[in-house]
């Protein structure tokens, strides 16, 4: 692996001291000329994907060309976009997303939801206007559009908008648009915009940076009833606590900054330039459903590959001793994401560390990972970002899911997926990895969930509609990641990962729904999964087992029977093992669907019992309290003689640390 | 003057730091009572919290099934299941057990007097006795010096934080030379505080007298500095055997031999203490010779 800096505009000072050049350095940039050459001259012929024939319907096509105001932050941008109605009747309005409008006035549904910006905002607003909107006949749309508020009515969102069109768009038949719009990039509150570095670099995250065609559903595609007479728009206004949902197709974006920027975008470079002090880099991609792009003359640039994969990385300077941490974090969620879950079908990979609240966040094969300086290597929440959101460019990205209406299907299959990547590499302290300390991916998921109002919030809900922007985040990720393990505890790792498998190779390039992957998960266990889904997908019940009592006797044929007492102590159904281990090491397992509230078995061993246990592997996660599990014969001294003498060690030297104050 | 300027001559003809040291070794070696009652009051004190503290999540733990599991290894699930089970038992017994606090304080003040007045050959309960008082003075005016230099520390660096704009700058400043410059100050701080309870109790001086001698010892007599650095260099050592034999070998040592081996280097500890007394008491002989012999 070569993980070599191509520092060319921002060469390390030290190597270029009074002139001298190391002759390490002399072959270095030799060398990186080299593959600078065979970058150029690969990528000429370097497809946006590993197939020659289109994956998705590829509903929509924009050629657009953007250029940057560093100056007002402000991005110019003109060109064509088409939409192509897939359904069967005719549709006579066009809906857009706008979504920079969301940061137009402290009146947007996005702002009221969030609660208003942070102090020094006030220069922040962003916004988005459209200056020309035609069709190729030359019809002016622009006098036509309406914005709309289809979530709720607030009159002061102008984040989706409709387009009346002069005559209906035939089934089939493709709409070209003429498009002009002016953006000016808020302050980054959320996700995209423009920053300043301390030393006045600017920073630019473009997403939702264009107007962008919502999705038009046609009868039988996700919750449009089949007999429906006609299809709709699914577009939603820009909310404090979801995401995105668009229509897969092809981009051309010609992107034009000042010189010295360094650029990185969606899809596959396929031309450079620069003249009269700007630098224009064209950009291609096909089977994506979103565009996104970055530049800031601070990024230091740094090239990888994984097999069919070209990686770029675009790290702040105060990040350059991480690359490599990037790096080995982007090969294992790779091949963590290839191997459980399918082939990553785009030939590049742009991975952005970005600045503020643009990092941890995901588009079309570039995403936003983000680090600190000197940030420790025992707390991997660097490679958590990172890997988690490689894992959307499956779980949003190929498996395009309506953000807004089921986040849990991209947050939350992908979360359960990252910790599955996490665990299974790092091991038991995946996340913090201190020694007599470690911390899992899954199990910090699990005390997400488990400990924080368990009972509140379902999966399946319009992300809007969570109380709190910490519920979306407890339910849409740590919930949904422990659900999903408790499916995998009940059916088998083997299992799971065909579902994930075949959930992936049938709905990829599309836009599966909870229904789509609980009849993928049925399909593939050959079972009915409603008794799952029903309460722990869909509804709000939650999981408490419990050994309440455990007695030993003796028979009179020298025999010991042990009664054990288990209850089910909340409102979820979910069947259970109940292991009684013997003084001898042996153990004797039985099965209880842990429908009733309660109910008592009996063992008979010639041998005492010494500790009886529901769920011994832990295999249900999503069970709230897991001390209350067990229950042994004889109480046990160790955990307190252990603790006391820990605790003693811990207190002595708390009490040194204040005598030496006084 | 003049016997402030012989003091000082005196202290230069001392070799110091060697001296000092050596001084305090005899004195770690040969007060093994010292140390032991040192040792003990810091490890029953101890003890008793932490077998308080245990108490309710040893009620929780023990019939579960999980004891041996939780004695040997950490896991996150059951830990937060049992703090939220027993969470609230434990702040109440702490809210509870927050005598402790000043009584340790109570008994740092006794004991440092006590520690220094037995060293000079006297009796350590008269010296924590007669002195006590005095150094709980003493103990509450570098207590507040502490303070001061934390919010100076602070204040400081926030300042040049502010002018050091960029990540790294405020990486640096805030978890690297602020807290060191902290450490610093606060060394210094228990230098001149442990100096002026060697005034009070070897020098004789009054209680103002001796907080003064101390921070002049510490700000005019460097040489001081060099058994300090020693005694924490070694403090700090045992300190990170200790740990180390509780992080590195869970499960590896039966519990009661790795709490042995960590007693062990708390006895050290208690000896280093009374070693870094010693050295004070070294120092304080030569720099504040008593006018007025003892009465003791």
């Amino acid at each position: 692996m070569s993980c070599f800096p191509l520092c060319f505009r921002n060469p390390p000072r030290s190597r270029f001291i009074r002139g001298f050049v190391h002759p390490l350095c002399a072959w270095r940039r030799l060398l990186a000329l080299a593959l600078a050459v065979m970058v150029v001259a690969g990528s000429s012929a370097q497809r946006p994907t590993i197939f020659d024939a289109p994956q998705s319907s590829r509903i929509v096509s924009y050629e657009l060309d953007v250029s940057l105001d560093s100056a007002t932050r402000t991005l110019r941008g003109e060109g064509r976009m088409a939409w192509r109605n897939p359904g069967a009747v005719p549709v006579d309005s066009l809906q857009l997303h706008l979504y920079l409008n969301a940061f137009k006035s402290d009146q947007t549904t996005f702002m009221r939801e969030r609660g208003g910006t942070l102090p020094g905002f006030a220069e922040g607003w962003g916004w988005i206007d459209i200056t020309r909107l035609e069709t190729q006949a030359g019809a002016d749309l622009l006098e036509q559009l309406l914005f709309i508020q289809p979530d709720d009515d607030n009159a002061a969102d102008q984040t989706v908008a409709a387009v009346p069109m002069p005559s209906p768009v035939l089934p089939g038949e493709a709409v070209t648009l003429t498009v002009a719009f002016e953006a000016k990039l808020p302050r980054i509150l959320a996700r995209t915009g423009y920053e300043v570095r301390p030393d006045g670099q600017l920073f630019v995250m473009a997403a939702q940076w264009f107007p962008k065609f919502g999705v038009y559903e046609i009868p039988g595609q996700r919750y449009v009833p089949p007999d429906a007479p006609a299809g709709r728009w699914n577009a939603h206004q820009f909310h404090a606590n979801s995401e995105f949902y668009a229509d897969f197709g092809t981009y051309d974006v010609t992107i034009d900054v000042p010189a010295g920027y360094v650029v990185g975008a969606t899809g596959v470079r396929v031309e450079t330039s620069e003249s009269d002090g700007r630098r224009r880099e064209r950009y291609k991609a096909e089977d994506v459903h979103d565009f996104a792009w970055t530049a800031s003359p601070a990024f230091l640039e740094y090239t990888d590959h994984w097999r069919h994969v070209n990686l770029r990385l675009l790290l702040q300077p105060e990040h350059r001793g991480q690359a490599r941490r990037h790096f080995d974090a982007a090969r294992i969620a790779m091949e963590g994401y290839d191997r459980m879950v399918g082939t990553y079908p785009y030939t590049t990979l742009t991975l952005v560390d970005g600045l503020g609240a643009s990092n941890g966040m995901e588009y079309p094969t570039l995403i936003l990972c983000g680090t600190r300086y000197g940030a420790p290597r025992w707390f991997r929440l660097s490679e958590l970002v990172l890997i988690h959101e490689f894992g959307h460019q499956y779980f949003y990205g190929l498996l395009a899911s309506n953000e807004f209406e089921e986040a849990w299907l991209d947050e939350g299959i992908n979360s359960y997926v990252e910790s599955k990547v996490m665990d299974g590499h790092y091991g038991p302290g995946s996340l913090v990895d201190l020694p007599g300390m470690p911390i899992g991916s899954r199990a910090a998921h699990r005390l997400l969930y488990a400990k924080d109002a368990p009972e509140r919030g379902a999966l399946v809900t319009n992300s809007w509609e969570y109380a709190s922007a910490a519920e979306y985040g407890k339910v849409s990720y740590s919930k949904s990641a422990t659900v999903l393990s408790t499916l995998e505890g009940y059916l088998g790792w083997p299992l799971m990962q065909k579902i994930l498998h075949t959930y992936f190779e049938r709905w990829r390039f599309r836009h599966p729904t909870t229904r789509d992957f609980q009849a993928v998960a049925e399909e593939v266990s050959v079972q009915d999964l409603d008794w799952f889904f029903a309460p722990y997908v869909y509804g709000t019940q939650v999981l408490d087992y419990a050994v309440t009592d455990l007695e030993t006797s003796q028979t009179e044929d020298g025999w010991h029977t042990t009664r054990v007492r288990v209850e089910r102590l909340r409102d979820g159904v979910f069947p259970q093992v109940l292991r009684v281990a013997f003084a001898d090491g042996t153990a004797q397992d039985t099965v209880w669907d842990g429908q009733l509230p309660a109910a008592t078995f009996t063992f008979t061993h010639e041998i005492p019992a010494v500790h009886a246990r529901i769920d011994p592997d832990f295999l249900v996660a999503l069970d709230i309290n897991r001390l209350n599990n067990g229950r042994a014969v004889t109480h046990s001294r160790a955990f307190g003689l252990r603790h006391t003498f820990k605790f003693t060690l811990w207190i002595q030297y708390a009490l040194h640390m204040l005598a030496s104050l006084f | 003057m003049d016997s402030v300027r012989a003091a000082h001559a005196g202290v230069a003809v001392l070799t110091p730091g060697r001296t000092l040291l050596v001084r305090g070794l005899q004195a770690a070696r040969g007060r093994l009572g010292l140390v032991a009652l040192l040792y003990s009051v810091g490890a029953l004190l101890s003890l008793a919290f932490a077998g308080l503290l245990v108490k309710p999540l040893q009620e929780a733990v023990a019939a579960s099934s999980y004891a041996p599991t939780l004695a040997e290894s950490f896991d996150l699930a059951l830990w937060a299941d049992l703090l939220e089970l027993r969470g609230g038992a434990v702040r109440s017994q702490l809210i509870h057990l927050a005598w402790i606090i000043p009584v340790s304080l109570l008994w740092k003040a006794a004991a440092s007097v006590g520690i220094l007045h037995a060293l000079q050959g006297h009796s350590f309960w008269q010296g924590a006795a007669r002195y006590g008082p005095r150094s709980l003075l003493l103990g509450m005016l570098f207590f507040c010096l502490s303070l001061l230099v934390v919010v100076v520390v602070v204040l400081l660096f926030a300042l040049i934080g502010a002018q050091w704009e960029g990540e790294i700058g405020r990486t640096w400043v805030w978890f690297f030379f602020g807290p060191a410059a902290a450490a610093f100050g606060l060394a210094v701080v228990t230098v001149m505080r442990d100096a002026a309870r060697a005034a009070l109790v070897v020098g004789g001086r009054s209680t103002l007298d001796a907080a003064a001698a101390g921070i002049s010892a510490a700000v005019r007599h460097r040489s001081i500095g060099i058994p300090f650095l020693v005694c924490l260099g070694a403090g700090s050592l045992f300190a990170a055997l200790s740990l180390l034999a509780e992080l590195v070998t869970p499960g590896a040592l039966p519990a009661i031999v790795r709490f042995a081996a960590q007693q062990g280097m708390q006895v050290l500890t208690a000896a280093v203490i009374v070693g870094w007394y010693g050295c004070l008491v070294a120092y304080a002989e030569a720099i504040w010779p008593r006018s007025v012999p003892s009465s003791d």
